[in-house]
């Protein structure tokens, strides 16, 4: 097709359907989703022999240890000390409930049921919020809701019986 | 490898954590919008519980102790998980939610197709666990398109 060459790709950032800072924030976006899945991968190899806990303590001790170093690194380091104690308070407390809670079930299910079946069923996160909203905010379901919740619901049901990992 | 109800069961209480820690990072963005700030002290908090578990269980012996291959891939694994949360914040910072949370969603896709190329043999994938994983990547994104999670 010699009339669209070189027009395709150039017309679709230029026509700012895909600028270029959209395209940055896709390709991060699967990179995230690569860099997860490359986590549960590691963490499977890794824990064949290893203690649960011991293994989640490594996940987090380099996580902390980089995590700290992007701390340092954006000067923010010094607003700590005018933080609110209320704000740090809920951050450790989502700090314990995802990195120490959710990251140990997580290499516990790796362990039992492999990486594919335990990430999988790690994806189905969103229900939290909707039966949160649901039952805690009262909020109507609307179709777009009921089918994501279902379609949720059926693919954990199939990762149950998808038989010996 | 055996498929003990258990490791379902971890796999729910997994998703339940990572459901609900989102909902109270965003209390503490009420008075403090860093999420520099907001990271650093979750992790901290998490690595002073680790090391208040590992203290007295004489796990620093397992750690000096255990298997380098092990110590090799585990760290890899808290590296990648850091460096997925980073690029998530630094996607969320370029490209709207509709485009970035769909995307994100396909984490099971990719840990799925990975497994079938490095432990083939170790690990089965069924058309059951493709279908699963499709079902709740496209599921998740319905549910955070429709708002419920802002």
């Amino acid at each position: 097709m010699p009339r669209l060459r070189g027009r395709g790709p150039r017309w679709l950032i230029a026509g700012g359907l895909w600028d270029e800072r959209r395209m940055l924030g896709v390709i991060l976006a699967l990179a995230t989703a690569i860099f997860f899945a490359l986590s549960a991968i590691t963490a499977r190899a890794g824990l064949e022999k290893t203690n649960t806990l011991l293994g989640t303590a490594i996940n987090v001790f380099v996580g902390t240890l980089i995590v700290l170093l992007v701390l340092l690194g954006s000067g923010e380091a010094r607003s700590l000390a005018g933080a609110k104690l209320s704000s740090l308070g809920w951050f450790a407390a989502a700090g314990v409930v995802h990195f120490f809670l959710g990251w140990a079930f997580r290499n516990a299910s790796i362990q039992k049921i492999g990486a594919a079946r335990a990430q999988t069923l790690a994806g189905t996160n969103p229900l939290v919020a909707v039966l949160l909203a649901v039952v805690v905010l009262g909020e109507n379901l609307s179709p777009s809701l009921v089918l994501g919740v279902l379609l949720i619901v059926l693919g954990a049901y199939l990762i149950s019986v998808s038989g010996e990992a | 490898m055996a498929a003990p109800r258990a490791g379902y069961v971890y796999g729910v209480l997994t998703a339940l954590c990572f459901g609900l820690s989102p909902i109270l990072i965003k209390e503490g963005y009420v008075n403090l919008d860093s999420p520099v700030i907001g990271l650093s002290s979750g992790i901290a908090s998490a690595t002073l519980l680790f090391v208040l578990y590992l203290l007295p269980l004489r796990g620093w012996g397992d750690l000096l102790t255990m298997n380098r291959r092990a110590l090799l891939f585990l760290t890899l694994s808290g590296l990648f998980v850091i460096l997925g949360t980073i690029a998530k914040w630094l996607a969320l910072q370029q490209a709207p939610v509709v485009l970035v949370i769909p995307l994100i969603q396909t984490t099971p896709l990719f840990t799925i197709l990975f497994s079938l190329l490095f432990f083939r043999g170790s690990e089965r994938i069924t058309a059951r666990v493709w279908w699963g994983g499709l079902l709740i990547a496209a599921g998740g994104v319905l549910v955070v398109l429709s708002g419920v999670m802002t």
